[in-house]
């Protein structure tokens, strides 16, 4: 006897998006998130301090976070720190809403450069999905790039301002590609959905509604079509039965354990999240973790290294007006022929900060004095500062990867996980030759001075890979449609499934994929 | 001099910009630093002999810095994220809003026209098809 037809394990950008689609199609489904509801006229903007906030309860590094829903994630053994949030939504709460796809080549390096391995599925198996995708997730942008000349029916773009018209110039003079970004940010009125208002920081959530989180897109329209969503439901491990998953145990918010039952259970828990689960849930038959024969749960990690430039004007701007998130971006150097480096980055152009970060931002340059001083500091650089982070490609490495921390457990005993990952050299090039090309657009631009650095620690906010899809069990964790290799009904809809992880935001290849197999799942459901 | 002198030192206000004094922000120094800190950085002020009235103030910081440096971090930091988010001091950057939301801040639209040099080098005259 079951108790859903489906069990999603996670209510973030993948989850919520697979959820949905089941759904859609008629299945009684269960989404457990180990998070609650937020509340969205909580949300930092919506005080006056949100720049101190936004350090705590909204610190999307989730080592330092440490809400009651989260797990402890031990990063000390990576230049970067996982970032991420547990609620309904999951990590949409917090996203900038830059939602470019992945590039068709992304998915066949091996084939097309000798690198890294090619996805089991291809670009043009995914583009039904992502327009699907872009449709609910109200997305708007530019059609016409010459990078992505498939992208039609978008929303108008997010505005440049002076800040960003100051960029695009800026790249014009130097005849490099630059293109508004695609932003998962209803930049008019929707379907009762309200049109953004320029606040400014919506990685500290958005109140207006405008930026497309899933708790306001899929799982609102998934409730309509009878979801039920579980709250404070923290899973730590898939049942299963002589290679059958069967359902899943999870602590409630009162620390019970519980069972749910399902003939299929989907695990879309994040790439640390979902590996942690598989990990966990080891049995006398799967001594290592479930579908673990050949040690590849939690390996390849692959992590978005990010450099950081900043360009200081002379003339004030309206750097803090607008989307932080989603201004402009450019595929330049995607590839660049010739250099010492493979693959590539997007460069990606943000707003500037706000008052308090202004001023620790000249405190940490050593540009900040007291006294009448300080004002004359604080307003060299306050709305005067340019910024272009740079995405870079990770190439998989088997040595990086996500294994449990049986020391550091949860709320409910489980153990949390332990990050091992170092910078490929390839990644070092890629950001030096960035950071480079990066000041080079701020010197076009008129900035008087530039500050470069990379990799940002508190920036991981892009995992990838840890049970990736692929024919062979030996170097993959999953089947072409989602499925374990070794356990029957239960599948991974995430970015764990990812092969390569591209140079550029993952939000929406991350629901594109999770639709695709969610159709997959379906169809092998019905066969 | 004490903390609280010290902040009023650092604080002193813009007549250019309008940004409050410290003086003016009418809060207790307990609201920035904890009582052992207050304590120990005070015990610090004592000590340093010069005329601290007439001295400028980042030198004292930079005793301050020199002798409790752990304090000295946390009293910057601190006071700056008091300072810098304090209503008073976002009302005059924000022209009288003290938050974000819900104020609505217009920018102009997107103009395609900057695009045109990339239409130009990628699609001549054929318009993107």
């Amino acid at each position: 006897m079951t108790d859903f037809d489906y069990i999603v394990v996670g209510s973030g950008a993948a989850g919520a998006a697979a959820a949905w689609r089941l759904c859609e199609k008629g299945y009684s489904v269960a989404c457990l998130e180990r998070g609650e509801w937020t509340n969205p006229s909580e949300y930092p903007s919506t005080q006056t301090n949100w720049e101190h906030l936004k350090t705590t309860k909204t610190n999307p590094v989730i080592a330092e976070r440490q809400n009651v829903h989260d797990y402890p994630v031990d990063d000390q053994d990576s230049p970067i720190a996982i970032c991420n949030f547990n609620a309904v939504g999951g990590s949409t709460i917090l996203y900038s809403g830059h939602f470019p796809r992945f590039l068709e080549t992304d998915f066949k390096l091996k084939s097309t450069e000798n690198l890294a391995d090619d996805w089991p599925i291809s670009y043009q198996d995914l583009r039904p999905y992502f327009e699907l995708n872009e449709q609910h997730m109200a997305v708007s942008g530019l059609a016409g790039d010459p990078y992505y000349r498939d992208i039609q029916n978008l929303l108008p773009p997010v505005p440049l301002g002076r800040t960003g018209e100051r960029l695009a110039n800026a790249f014009n003079r130097k005849q490099w590609h630059w293109w508004p970004s695609y932003s998962a940010i209803a930049t008019r009125e929707q379907n009762g959905r309200s049109a953004c208002i320029n606040l400014g920081p919506c990685n500290t959530g958005c109140p207006q509604g405008a930026k497309s989180s899933t708790d306001i897109t899929y799982i609102k329209k998934a409730e309509k079509l009878g979801l039920s969503v579980m709250t404070g439901a923290a899973v730590s491990k898939v049942l299963v039965k002589d290679h059958n998953a069967f359902g899943v145990e999870y602590v409630d918010v009162d620390n019970q354990t519980k069972r749910l039952l399902s003939s299929h259970v989907i695990l879309a828990a994040s790439a640390i999240g979902t590996p942690r689960i598989l990990l966990n849930s080891a049995n006398e038959d799967h001594p290592n973790g479930l579908n673990n024969r050949y040690d590849q749960v939690g390996r390849h990690l692959m992590i978005h290294p990010l450099g950081y430039v900043e360009g200081i004007c002379e003339e004030e701007l309206d750097t803090d007006i607008g989307p932080q998130g989603c201004m402009l971006y450019s595929l330049q150097h995607y590839r660049t022929p010739g250099a010492d480096h493979k693959l590539g980055y997007l460069m990606h152009a943000l707003r500037g900060a706000g008052p308090l970060e202004t001023a620790l931002s000249a405190l940490g340059k050593r540009k900040l004095k007291f006294g009448q001083q300080l004002y004359e500091d604080f307003f060299k650089l306050y709305r005067k500062q340019l910024v272009i982070s740079l995405i870079c490609e990770d190439l998989p490495d088997p040595n990086n990867r996500v294994i449990l921390d049986p020391k550091n457990c949860d709320r409910a005993g489980v153990p949390g996980v332990k990050i091992k990952y170092a910078l490929h050299e390839n990644s070092k090039k890629l950001l030096s030759h960035g950071m480079s090309k990066a000041r080079e657009i701020m010197a076009e631009a008129g900035c008087r001075r530039s500050y470069a650095y990379g990799p940002v620690r508190n920036t991981g906010w892009h995992v990838m890979g840890t049970a990736r899809m692929g024919e062979n069990p030996v170097n993959s964790v999953v089947k072409p449609n989602g499925e374990c290799h070794d356990i029957s009904n239960l599948y991974v809809v995430d970015s764990s499934t990812f092969v390569t992880g591209s140079c550029v935001n993952p939000a929406n290849t991350i629901q594109a994929v999770a639709l695709y197999l969610t159709d997959q799942i379906i169809a092998k459901g019905l066969s | 001099m004490d903390v609280r002198d010290l902040l009023y030192k650092m604080y002193p206000g813009d007549p250019n910009s309008g940004l409050p004094a410290f003086r003016a922000l009418n809060s207790d120094v307990s609201t920035i630093l904890d009582a052992a800190n207050i304590g120990q950085i005070n015990a610090c002020l004592s000590q340093i002999s010069e005329d601290i009235a007439q001295s400028d103030v980042n030198h004292i910081v930079k005793q301050l810095k020199e002798k409790l440096p752990k304090e000295a971090e946390k009293l910057i930091r601190n006071s700056l994220q008091f300072y810098f988010t304090h209503s008073d001091t976002i009302k005059i950057l924000r022209d009288g809003e003290e938050t974000l939301f819900p104020n609505y801040r217009s920018l102009p639209d997107f103009d395609t026209d900057l695009l045109e040099p990339i239409w130009m080098r990628h699609y001549g005259d054929n318009n993107g098809e």
